[in-house]
């Protein structure tokens, strides 16, 4: 017995011995030659939503990982700026509010603001766990993963604005790619792009941090259904099942300048006993108009 | 041998569950079963004065109990916690239920071997320091396996591996720690075993596992961290040192820098009769050191970096407390405690206690690195050791206590503290929203023991602080930024024991001139205690102030709350 609790003794020091220690000598990555697409197998899109405040100074360095995210995985993600907490609340100083009756939904139900902003999810992948609100470090990481992975779903928007009216009709069409047993839900909301507020900002100098004209990307103005969607399918999806959901008359709002905003319409693990719950499954966003 | 004895574990573990209420402290040949539990549960409400609002989840409360079973060497046990949702305050991740602690250990002579879940500490904890703080919600123990092995007297080996808990799940990285001690007196007892001086020596390396999944940067996957530490005592006499360095180790808390950390931490102390004295120094810079690079808040800390500020009881005392700087600080606490001898002037029939302490706390003086290379840029910046950057903290503070007659006694206490709110709890160098804080704070403490079992204590405290708003400029209407200025506050509390089982407590803080007239409100509260051997019970019901808690740039808003709160704990 002494003998084998030696031996196991021995075992453990080497182990803690012998682990190295990387020194990074050259941050950037190895360049890898492109290729082309080698199947016609349709990935998953990743929604990455930002939990974020005009008051919260230490949020637009998030806000440039989710540009930087934009570019790196061009075509593969959809931005979405969520404003809500304490550090969204408007004041004198930062008037312009932001805060949606879906974002604050969100915002309370998923606890980002109370975890401390700046934060987000990706793909609303792990809730109930403690890995699921996501520091904006991990987004880049997190979004490779799944973007890699085939998708469950494919979503198509056509969108039809009226310009004389500001109201918005939409159809999401919903295709299943699999066997798909469980509960799912549509979500569509209404992002813009482009908006000129005031906004904190601690990684510029002392002295002007309190910027007037920063420009906020990808902000959520609401639902165009409703914050928790609608039931895609009636019963269990077949491979190529597809529906075709219509949304007609959504007023979008004068203020908004309708060419920078965009419909996004995502698909959700709606079943509350599934390891899954509120992961998003396919998600796409188009223009207005 | 293992399945042999976790066999019997499981047959007496079953068995003593439905007897233990007959024999729960007896040792007997089937072994012991101890534990204790607590729940901590408020029903909040909405509070339009001092704006709490708890939303539609009104009820929320903290649960944990442990369920421990010795025999001989042989100890296991689990804990079970619950937070649905946590309390206002707490780290929202940690809703949910679970078994998030069990472990099983054997000691037989020189080998004590665990698994499961364990906590540990090597040295001062600058290397590693797996613990929990139920109060703060904070625990970070290692779920894997952990072996001491003490083949002589005066030597201690340790070496362990495993993952650290985050909220109801694990971290992603991997820990792995060796440690060694020696102490040299009790080794070569027979050459130094009767010297006056003892002199250990001890030595950690800690790493950590992390897969790099980022597809834009490089990142180090195996972080290694080394440290030696060494500690003389003499008589009243005591000095420890450790020195500490990490490799280069991004994440999200040092804003993926490169650059790699050192920590050097010094104590040293002298103690004799009536009189004590002791001096304590620390440099940190850039060791924040967790097993998930992305990880915020406090979750994941694999290192504990000392903070050497003097921990306050006294509610206004604590009203801007310091904590140490993750990404780095220099600074050191001296305190001399003195007792004033029966039968002098001052001492008078009983003696008198004088404790002054002082502590303060400076920024590093660094300077930022903008190579042309990306190697070297991503080291962030460079310190300058030869001097130090600006203050964060001080508190220099006097404590007196003495017992005037064998019914009275009071305590005194006044601080002189100065607060960089905006680094220290912002982020931030801009003075205009989150000014410097400078305060002087008093404290009156008398207690009046009527009877035995009987006392009645007032406390009343005082906070007058002023604002420094450097660079503050004039609003539309010529009147300057007062954001964040609370003001001055004064404390008032009454607590009756009229038996050693009931406690009554009325208290009350007035933020009586808030420059903001609407805002000098009362945060009133009161409770009932009451306890009976390990049993402890207690209503309160009152307001808590709100206030923002921020970490590594994040910035977590902790709102006020007010409503009826119960705690019961107990142990068996």
């Amino acid at each position: 017995m002494k003998k084998i609790i030696s031996k196991i003794t021995s075992l453990l020091f080497l182990i803690g011995v012998n682990v190295s220690c990387d020194y990074v000598t050259n941050v950037n990555p190895p360049v890898e030659p492109t290729t082309g697409p080698v199947s016609n197998v349709i990935y998953r899109k990743v929604l990455v939503e930002d939990y974020t405040g005009h008051k919260c100074g230490n949020c637009p360095a998030a806000a440039v990982v989710l540009s930087g995210l934009e570019t790196t995985f061009s075509g593969k993600i959809v931005p979405l700026a969520i404003h809500a907490g304490f550090f969204a609340t408007t004041n004198v100083a930062y008037p312009t509010s932001f805060t949606t009756t879906a974002g604050n939904a969100y915002d309370v139900l998923f606890g980002n603001s109370a975890a401390g902003n700046p934060n987000g999810l990706v793909n609303r992948v792990g809730y109930g766990t403690g890995s699921f609100i996501k520091a904006y470090s991990i987004w880049s990481s997190e979004v490779a993963i799944l973007a890699a992975q085939p998708a469950k779903f494919q979503i198509k928007i056509k969108n039809t604005f009226n310009t004389a009216t500001n109201l918005l009709n939409t159809d999401i069409t919903v295709k299943s790619l699999a066997s798909n047993l469980g509960t799912y839900k549509l979500v569509v909301l209404l992002s813009q792009d482009g908006i000129i507020a005031e906004q904190l900002n601690y990684t510029l100098p002392v002295g002007s941090q309190n910027v007037l004209n920063y420009e906020f990307n990808h902000v959520l103005r609401g639902a165009i259904n409703s914050e928790w969607g609608d039931l895609v399918f009636p019963a269990a999806a077949s491979i190529n099942d597809s529906v075709v959901k219509s949304f007609t008359g959504f007023s979008v709002n004068s203020t908004y300048d309708a060419a920078k905003c965009h419909v996004i319409a995502f698909v959700y693990d709606a079943d509350a006993a599934s390891s899954t719950f509120y992961e998003v499954l396919q998600v796409e966003e188009e223009k207005v108009k | 041998m293992s399945k042999k004895i976790t066999l019997r574990f499981l047959l007496i573990f079953t068995f003593s569950l439905f007897f233990n209420k007959y024999n729960a402290q007896t040792e007997t040949d089937l072994g012991n079963i101890h534990g204790n539990f607590q729940i901590d549960a408020a029903n909040y409400q909405r509070d339009t004065i001092i704006k709490a609002d708890p939303g539609s989840e009104v009820f929320r409360y903290n649960a944990f109990g442990n369920i421990n079973y010795t025999k001989g060497g042989f100890s296991a046990g689990a804990r079970f916690e619950s937070y649905n949702p946590p309390l206002i305050g707490y780290l929202p991740g940690y809703r949910g239920s679970g078994v998030p602690y069990r472990f099983a250990r054997y000691k037989h002579k020189d080998i004590d071997i665990t698994v499961g879940n364990f906590y540990e500490q090597f040295g001062s904890g600058i290397a590693l320091r797996a613990y929990e703080n139920r109060g703060l919600l904070y625990d970070n123990a290692l779920d894997g396996m952990r072996v001491i092995f003490t083949p002589r007297n005066g030597v201690t080996l340790k070496g362990l591996v495993g993952k650290q808990r985050t909220y109801f799940s694990l971290s992603p990285g991997v820990v792995r720690g060796i440690d060694g001690e020696i102490n040299f007196m009790e080794l070569f007892d027979s050459l130094l075993g009767k010297s006056k001086t003892k002199l250990i020596l001890g030595g950690s390396f800690v790493s950590k596992y992390q897969q790099d999944q980022d597809p834009t940067i490089v990142l180090p996957e195996n972080v290694g961290t080394s440290a030696g530490r060494l500690a003389i005592i003499r008589g009243g006499f005591n000095f420890n040192a450790e020195y500490a360095y990490k490799i280069n180790d991004p994440s999200y808390q040092n804003k993926f820098s490169y650059k790699p950390g050192q920590a050097i931490i010094a104590s040293t102390s002298y103690g004799t009769k009536g009189f004590s004295i002791m001096f304590a120094g620390k440099m940190l810079d850039n060791m924040s050191f967790r097993s998930d690079r992305n990880a915020t808040n406090t979750i994941d800390m694999i290192n504990y970096q000392p903070d050497l500020s003097k921990f306050h009881t006294y509610s206004l005392m604590a009203y801007y407390p310091y904590g140490t700087q993750a990404n780095g600080e220099v600074g050191g606490s001296c305190e001399i405690q003195y007792k004033v001898k029966k039968g002098t002037w001052l001492g008078g029939k009983y003696g008198m206690d004088i404790t002054v302490n002082g502590s303060a706390f400076y920024a590093l003086d660094t300077m930022g690195i903008n190579a042309s290379t990306d190697s070297i840029k991503h080291l962030k910046y460079s310190t300058n050791y030869g001097n130090v950057g600006n203050e964060f903290y001080h508190d220099i503070n006097i404590e007196i206590t003495k017992k005037l007659s064998k019914k009275l006694k009071f305590t005194m206490m006044y601080a002189n503290q100065f607060l960089n709110q905006s680094v220290v709890q912002f982020n931030t160098l801009d003075k205009e929203e989150h000014p410097d804080v400078s305060s002087h704070i008093g404290v009156l403490d008398i207690t009046y023991k009527y009877k035995s079992n009987s006392a009645i204590r007032f406390e009343t405290q005082g906070f007058f602080g002023s604002y420094n708003y450097r660079d503050s400029k004039l609003d539309a209407n010529g009147v300057k930024n007062s954001t964040n200025n609370t003001g001055s506050w004064i404390s008032e509390l009454i607590e009756w024991t009229p038996s050693t089982h009931w406690s009554i407590t009325i208290a009350d803080q007035y933020n009586y001139n808030n420059p903001i007239v609407a805002k000098r409100v009362h945060y009133y509260f009161g409770m009932l205690g009451y306890v009976n051997g390990p049993t402890r019970i207690s209503i309160s019901y009152g307001r808590q102030r709100q206030g923002i808690f921020c970490a590594g740039g994040v910035c977590r808003f902790v709102p006020a709350s007010s409503g009826l709160s119960l705690s019961i704990s107990s142990s068996f």
